[in-house]
């Protein structure tokens, strides 16, 4: 799944969710895995870095 | 050939049955073998449940309850973190270096349950833990793993396996 879900956690941070091959959607993967009233978005997976280095700084807009 | 015994959803329905002298038996559902029994063995075809605790030998040296892993993933924590194969997970949640949540399909039927928790080192010089993230509390939908070089420092390592035993 060329997806991810895209949050701000709770210690400043963003979260990023990595659907597995399960047989849900990328919705149903959401509404099951993202804590209760965060919202969210779902990006293609080509507009996450993959450069982790400074992966505490990531912020999301 | 075999024996068989069809419960049957075509025609009249009901149970039919045939008979041979292989000495095999197929115990079948709509002609569909389910479970084929023989003096070699038995052999199960399609999903089975079992509601009971399920006990074998295979070489423990006596027949002894088994339990079984009810979780697990292996995914890559560098570069386009993914996941590489996984058995009743639906994500798993990259929360920042070295901190990553694994979130069940089915939850477990309460916390005591048991990770095991294994990394890959990133070079012949660097070295990995991984561990239930210290500040965390295990859920019963979810884990939360923290990865660490010798420093400790969060880091994330080229492979993270988890199972999930209870």
């Amino acid at each position: 799944m060329n997806q991810r879900i895209v949050y701000q956690n709770d210690e400043g941070g963003i979260s990023i969710i990595v659907p597995a091959d399960c047989g849900l959607t990328i919705e149903e993967i959401a509404a099951k895995d993202v804590p209760t009233g965060k919202a969210y978005n779902i990006v293609d997976i080509s507009e996450i870095p993959t450069d982790r280095t400074f992966r505490g700084a990531w912020t999301w807009q | 050939m075999a024996s068989s015994i069809n419960a049957s959803t075509s025609g009249a329905g009901g149970v039919i049955t045939t008979a041979d002298n292989t000495g095999i038996l197929n115990i079948q559902s709509a002609a569909s073998t389910v479970l084929a029994i023989a003096s070699s063995g038995t052999t199960v075809t399609g999903t089975g449940s079992y509601s009971g605790n399920l006990s074998f030998n295979s070489g423990y040296g006596s027949t002894a309850v088994a339990y079984g892993c009810r979780a697990w993933v292996n995914f890559n924590g560098t570069g386009t973190v993914a996941i590489r194969g996984s058995g009743n997970v639906t994500s798993i949640t990259d929360n920042g270096a070295g901190d990553y949540t694994m979130n069940f399909t089915t939850a477990m039927p309460d916390v005591n349950y048991a990770p095991a928790i294994a990394t890959q080192r990133n070079g012949v010089n660097s070295a990995v833990w991984g561990s239930v993230k210290y500040d965390s509390t295990m859920a019963t939908s979810n884990v939360r793993i923290a990865t660490v070089d010798v420093s400790p420092t969060s880091t994330d390592p080229q492979g993270v396996f988890v199972a999930i035993f209870r």
